[in-house]
């Protein structure tokens, strides 16, 4: 039997909705148990295959923060007068739903806030002939939002009792005649989500009566326990002996009237003398915190160390750079062509480098480690622990890589005012070194003097 | 971006069917949401699945933890396990997947690699001889896992000195030792795995180390 030209009553269908609807299950069977042979049955049939076409949408995927837009068309049902969606909630507070009754969709627009679920709640009349409009709703699963991955990495404090402490940040800016010299060092997120020290150092040095520039990097071993007062002894020790030598007015006259030949052999072996006084200095350390720290050795200290001095000499600027280990020194010139002032001593395997304390540094050909170049002019130069130089070049290769060189360089002075020889500028370069680079999340640091 | 190539080899053979696969299922779900939770894994892990019976098969391919969704494993009626083949068949993918350092291109971390099983294998010359062969591979770590009474530790003492026991194969222990497997891999990214081992977090009560 048909009335109102519904389809006959299917008994178990008015069960089964019941039973799909726990929150308005009570309703459900108010409403559906009674009428066993009319109308009412029909309706939910109707609604069931509403209802139903909405549990059957993928659940896609986003993240938080990514704009999504999704869309749903709205079922047709026999009789439309039935239903009549009065609102539609998305679980989710950044993102809206709207109805577009043109095209019969249902769009949900927006960017997720919070990982989890998002569901839609469709809240809806349907008309029954006994009962008039009952209010119901319908939850569906749209989304699975995943956090996004910068959100989860922690920013723990080091612990204040642990020896040799250090600062997570540090940032500096010296007016050096003409010229300036620009530095920064951050905790890398991996240390901070661990609440690990800062491993990486820097020294920089301006020596007004004599004109001399000393920069110093290092980068402790993140394997090494103290490498954080490793880089610091390394970078400090180096700066005082070149500073002591080159401070002294008599020394620059000797320099001066040295044959450029002469001249640069005897900075080549003062820079490499200075750079091993930090092993010396490291060793020192060591003896004596072995009181304190049993089984301490010149290994819990280990660092990189990438070092150069210069000055203009006559007409040419000369430069005596060294590196052990990763990171990288380079120099632009007017012209912008690239002159490595340091060579990486990648290993076999990734990961692998060399160390200011591995004695096979300093037993095969270090001289071999010091480069005495000479410039006309330059525009930049940049040394850097690999914090910068593995996001910035990715491979050994790149560094040769005369473009990514100056791309870095307009990178990083599109960020930073470096015509401004303000604190400021200091710390507009520390927050450069924030740049966000996937897999990348070491300690870095930069000096710049140009 | 350097990867942390993780390969898992799980036995499904028939003995595996009911609980124990079941188990292993949930277990292998948790280990994946929870490392999606860790930010160095998310931005290196890459995980690959393959599973051995009578058949090997590479479940999941080689692929990185942010979009990977956990496979459902399971089990056939009956048949051998063929864990000599899956080996093969790992050294097969090892070679295809792994990158290797050079000055155009940052390698992969040494891949680790982790193999659960509940029997022992029936392919015991491919067995023997396949072993021989995974050691001049240099893994970060190989860590195995006999699972239940009927597995046999001494096969997998000749893979790998971190054999670790499974007492019980339910849902619990599996939770427990997934867990650990993830607590392993998270290690392995944070150390950055350049010395030629990795350190192995302590295994839960569930799990017993084998000598």
């Amino acid at each position: 039997m048909n009335i109102d030209g519904f389809e006959p009553p299917d008994k178990d269908n008015v069960e089964e909705i019941a039973n799909a609807y726990p929150s308005t299950c009570e309703i459900e069977k108010k409403v559906a148990i009674p009428f066993t042979s009319i109308g009412p049955e029909a309706v939910f049939k109707q609604e069931d295959a509403f209802v139903k076409s909405f549990d059957q949408i993928m659940v896609k995927r986003s993240m938080v923060g990514e704009q999504i837009t999704l869309e749903y068309e709205i079922p047709e049902i026999k009789d439309p007068t039935r239903i009549t969606i009065k609102d539609i909630v998305v679980s989710d507070s950044g993102m809206q739903a709207k109805i577009c009754p043109e095209n019969k969709k249902i769009q949900i627009s927006g960017i997720p806030t919070t990982p989890g679920d998002v569901s839609i709640k469709l809240v809806y009349n349907l008309l029954t002939k006994l009962q008039g409009n009952i209010a119901k709703e319908h939850v569906f699963k749209i989304l699975q939002v995943t956090p996004d991955p910068k959100t989860l990495w922690r920013n723990l404090p080091t612990d204040n009792h642990a020896p040799y402490q250090a600062v997570d940040e540090e940032h500096v800016i010296i007016q050096a005649g003409e010229h300036t010299i620009i530095a920064a060092s951050k905790r890398g997120r991996s240390h901070a989500h661990d609440g690990k020290f800062r491993d990486d150092n820097f020294k920089v040095e301006y020596i007004d009566e004599t004109g001399w520039f000393i920069i110093a990097v290092s980068d402790g071993a993140g394997s090494a326990k103290f490498s954080r007062a490793g880089s610091r002894i390394a970078c400090q020790t180096f700066l005082d002996i070149m500073h002591e030598k080159l401070s002294s007015r008599e020394v620059n006259v000797k320099i001066e009237q040295m044959a450029p030949a002469a001249r640069e052999n005897a900075l080549k072996n003062a820079v490499l003398a200075a750079a091993y006084q930090g092993l010396s200095k490291i060793d020192a350390e060591a003896k004596s915190a072995v009181d304190k720290i049993p089984g301490v050795t010149r290994k819990d200290y280990s660092a990189t160390f990438l070092g150069h001095i210069m000055k203009r000499i006559g007409d040419k600027w000369v430069v005596i750079s060294m590196g052990i280990g990763d990171g990288i020194m380079g120099l632009l010139n007017q012209s912008c062509n690239l002159t490595l002032l340091s060579e990486p001593d990648g290993g076999e395997f990734v990961g692998q480098t060399r160390f200011i304390t591995m004695n096979e540094v300093w037993q095969n050909n270090p001289i071999g480690r010091v480069r005495a170049s000479t410039f006309d002019d330059f525009k930049v130069i940049m040394s850097m622990s690999d914090g910068v130089s593995d996001p910035k070049f990715e491979t050994d290769n790149n560094l040769k890589n005369e473009s990514l060189w100056i791309e870095l360089y307009n990178d990083i002075a599109g960020q930073v005012p470096l015509g401004e020889r303000s604190e400021e500028t200091a710390h507009k370069l520390s927050d450069w070194l924030d740049f966000w680079s996937k897999g990348n999340h070491d300690d870095r640091t930069i000096v710049l003097v140009y | 971006m350097r990867r942390l190539p993780v390969y898992l080899l799980v036995d499904t053979s028939g003995s595996m069917k009911g609980e124990p696969i079941a188990a292993a299922n949930n277990g292998l779900q948790a280990m994946i949401a929870t490392l999606k939770q860790d930010p160095f894994a998310l931005e290196s892990v890459y995980i690959s699945i393959i599973t051995f019976d009578r058949d090997v098969n590479e479940v999941l391919p080689l692929t990185e933890l942010e979009t990977l969704q956990a496979p459902v494993l399971s089990t056939p009626e009956s048949g051998p396990t063929l864990m000599g083949k899956a080996l093969e068949v790992l050294i097969q993918k090892i070679n295809h997947d792994i990158v290797k350092n050079c000055p155009e291109q940052k390698g992969d971390w040494r891949p680790l690699l982790f193999v659960i099983t509940d029997g022992k294998p029936s392919d015991k010359a491919t067995y023997k001889e396949i072993v021989e062969k995974i050691k001049t591979y240099k893994f970060a770590a190989i860590i195995a896992c006999a699972a239940g009474q009927d597995a046999q530790t001494e096969p997998l003492k000749m893979l790998t000195e971190h054999v670790y026991a499974l007492a019980t194969m339910d849902g619990a222990s599996f939770t427990q030792f997934f867990k650990w497997v993830s607590q392993s891999i998270a290690q392995g990214t944070a150390k950055g795995t350049s010395s030629s081992s990795i350190m192995l977090p302590p295994p839960p009560s569930e799990m017993s180390v084998v000598f």
